[in-house]
């Protein structure tokens, strides 16, 4: 698994790439908490090339949504299409995220 | 399989073909499960009615298409020399049948057609059969051929759930897109001006040009009714034009006034003939239509369901009938075959108009026009750029109609060479006609008509290569292993290639196990390998899994974020929801001290 990283409009962005699995999951959550605790509480997280996100993935994402909201900052997911999108949806998480269309429309939301 | 089983199961074919429990039962499967969702692209749903002038003209918009395609029997009628009067009749007893077909495909309810708007046309399929038939028994040997191929299509329709593998549907889409170049290939040489009696000069191909570029761009470029009668219009210019460029002779338009304007055609004709020599290339004709059929009916079903996921049979089974009964009454009044019309169905995709009401149109005006020979006659005269460039149009939507259906399926070596060489072969035919001459006379019908050709390379190929396809496959994993995961994507990568499965139900499946051999390693604490199998029959995907280890439970209800993120009980159900919610069906037991898992999902 790939993380990279950008500054766009002051707002943090990670563009994730491979697989969300509970090989990677671990990694990449801590990742997205160390970004948040150094920044301003704010992410991006693009998944447009996620390929695959099992449970581990999702527990990652939750525990880094809650990180967020605990320093009054916002976690927002985008590129959540095709196969992501449905495992989104079975598992009742669509409504759990703030979710984009793209990133650009993240980044809009989180700017400062 | 040895003789005697063989035969068994022949017997066993045949008996389930003629009882009436099967026929009653492919007929009571009228509906899909669920309910199907119009796409927003449709401008007038299956179920919508349109204005009622609206309805007419779209009527004749159709009527247009599947008037050019009478070019097919006009060929036959040519070769057999017949004086213009019984040309005119013979033409219009196609129009009866075609009406009648139309009508019948159109019916909302009962045991017979489709329920969709799905005109018939005469196509390529019948052409190249019924042109050996002609030459070796005259016009009676081509009607009752014609008659036997609506038979094998009846009987066939209530077995093509059981006989499916033997039909699947990238053949389909191989026929389509068969017929799509046979329909390009004539279009072109119309529109060049190719096997045109006379030498042809600029008007010609400016009368081509100017037809293609209307259609084209009224449907690219059009709105409202300008786009959804886009065919129409662009015949209607090419036909003006071609009169005031003299393309279309000022004494070729006096042949129309000799003809009556109102006659009632006459079912007299030389009576049928039946040949042993005839039956393999109009059964191979009738099998090739009845794929045809299986794929422009599919297709009836995507344009018309937003949600559509998989073939439903039932109206399938109904709408392979109906053709089936429009081809033995063609056979009996004295015609050519027909097929649901292809062209059509893309003229749907294009305008997203598919109501099933405009069906009865087609029909009530196709038999209208049977008794109007002066209506008939014009055909004949339909000057050949303007023919050309309708057949061109509508062959750009035939083919990717075609492809699409082909590539639906995930497609292995085999597949691929029964594609390939199907496509290849029909290609040849078309290409180099001379390969025929030298081969056993009784095979030439087969060998000089490019889809009838194409078409039985696939069928033989694949009957071939389905001898050592293994339907049930295992893996054996060592739950350690690093790559566990990896190896299972390959492993259902190449069984979902080997079955022709399809790629959606095989993500689902990839994810499915992916996700249980991930909390298999994570909460169940497994000894020894984790054994996976699997079993696909066309319509169902079963995996089973069986490790030593404790058994994981898929809950009904998603826990709470809370509980995922704090609890491991809360993590280990998430998964199980997820592999519930993900399969079909689920099952999970204890056997011989295994745990075994077992999913199931619908194909």
């Amino acid at each position: 698994m790939k993380l990279v990283e950008a500054i766009a409009d002051e707002v943090m962005v990670v563009e994730a790439y491979g697989r969300l699995d509970s090989t990677t999951s671990k990694g990449f959550g801590d990742r997205l908490i160390a970004l948040l605790q150094g920044g301003n509480g704010s992410l991006v997280v693009d998944l447009k090339n996620i390929a695959y996100i099992s449970s581990a993935g999702f527990r990652a994402l939750l525990i880094a949504n809650r990180a967020a909201a605990g320093r009054e900052g916002k976690l927002a997911l985008c590129g959540v299409t095709g196969e992501v999108r449905r495992l989104f949806d079975i598992g009742g998480f669509t409504g759990e995220f703030l979710i984009f269309p793209t990133q650009a429309d993240g980044i809009g939301k989180l700017r400062p | 399989m040895s003789d005697a089983g063989g035969r068994a199961r022949l017997t066993r074919i045949l008996r389930s073909t003629l009882h009436p429990s099967q026929w009653l039962e492919a007929w009571r499967s009228t509906r899909p499960s669920a309910q199907p969702k119009k796409p927003g692209e449709l401008v007038y749903g299956i179920d919508d009615v349109p204005p009622p002038l609206f309805t007419v003209f779209s009527g004749f918009q159709h009527v247009g298409l599947v008037r050019i395609q009478l070019i097919f029997p006009a060929l036959v009628i040519q070769l057999a020399e017949l004086p213009t009067e019984d040309s005119v009749n013979m033409l219009s007893l196609s129009l009866i049948a075609l009406g009648i077909a139309a009508i019948l495909q159109s019916l909302p309810r009962g045991p017979v057609g489709s329920r969709f708007l799905c005109p018939p046309c005469h196509d390529a399929i019948f052409l190249e059969p019924s042109i050996a038939a002609l030459k070796f028994g005259g016009l009676p040997l081509v009607f009752g051929m014609t008659m036997v191929a609506g038979v094998i299509q009846s009987l066939l329709s209530p077995i093509l759930n059981r006989i499916r593998p033997l039909l699947p549907p990238e053949i389909g889409g191989l026929v389509i897109f068969l017929v799509g170049t046979s329909i390009a290939a004539i279009g072109c040489r119309y529109m060049i001006g190719i096997g045109v009696k006379e030498p042809v000069g600029h008007d010609y191909w400016l009368v081509a040009g100017v037809t293609l570029m209307t259609t084209v761009g009224l449907n690219v470029w059009g709105r409202g009714q300008a786009k959804l009668l886009c065919t129409m219009v662009g015949i209607s210019v090419g036909y003006g034009l071609a009169v005031l460029t003299g393309v279309l002779p000022k004494e070729a338009l006096g042949v129309l006034s000799e003809l009556r304007l109102f006659a009632i055609p006459h079912f007299a004709h030389g009576g049928w003939a039946f040949s042993a020599d005839m039956i393999l290339p109009f059964t191979v004709a009738a099998l090739a239509v009845t794929l045809k059929g299986i794929g422009d009916i599919t297709a009836l079903q995507r344009i018309n369901d937003a949600g559509w996921v998989r073939a439903e049979m039932g109206s399938i089974s109904r709408g392979t009938l109906a053709n089936g009964l429009a081809n033995m009454f063609a056979g009996l009044v004295g015609t050519l075959g027909l097929t649901p019309s292809t062209a059509n169905i893309g003229l749907q995709a294009a305008t997203g108009v598919s109501s099933r009401v405009i069906g009865f149109a087609i029909g009530a005006i196709l038999l209208a026009l049977a008794f109007l020979p002066s209506a008939t006659g014009s055909l004949i005269l339909m000057p050949r750029p303007v023919m050309g460039a309708a057949l061109l149009f509508s062959a750009c939507f035939v083919l990717i109609s075609g492809l699409q259906t082909i590539t639906s399926r995930m497609l292995d070596a085999r597949r691929t060479i029964v594609i390939g060489l199907g496509i290849s072969s029909g290609v040849a035919a078309e290409l180099i006609p001379s390969f025929a001459t030298d081969i056993p006379h009784a095979i030439q019908p087969i060998v000089s008509s490019s889809i009838v050709l194409g078409t039985t390379t696939a069928l033989l190929l694949n009957g071939l290569f389905r001898i050592g396809q293994r339907q049930r496959v295992r893996l054996s994993l060592d739950p350690a292993a690093p790559d566990a995961v990896a190896e299972v994507n390959e492993f259902f990568d190449a069984a979902g290639r080997g079955w022709g499965a399809r790629p959606d139900v095989m993500v689902r499946v990839a994810f499915g196990i992916s996700q249980a051999i991930e909390a298999i390693r994570e909460h169940c604490e497994p000894e020894g390998p984790i054994v996976i199998e699997a079993h696909f029959d066309e319509f169902n995907l079963d995996v089973r899994i069986s490790y030593r280890g404790a058994a994981l439970e898929f809950p009904d209800e998603r826990p709470s974020g809370r509980e995922i993120m704090e609890t491991e009980a809360g993590y280990r159900r998430l998964a199980g929801y997820m592999l519930r919610m993900n399969a079909d069906r689920i099952r999970t037991s204890v056997k011989d001290g295994a745990t075994v898992l077992e999913f199931h999902f619908v194909h």
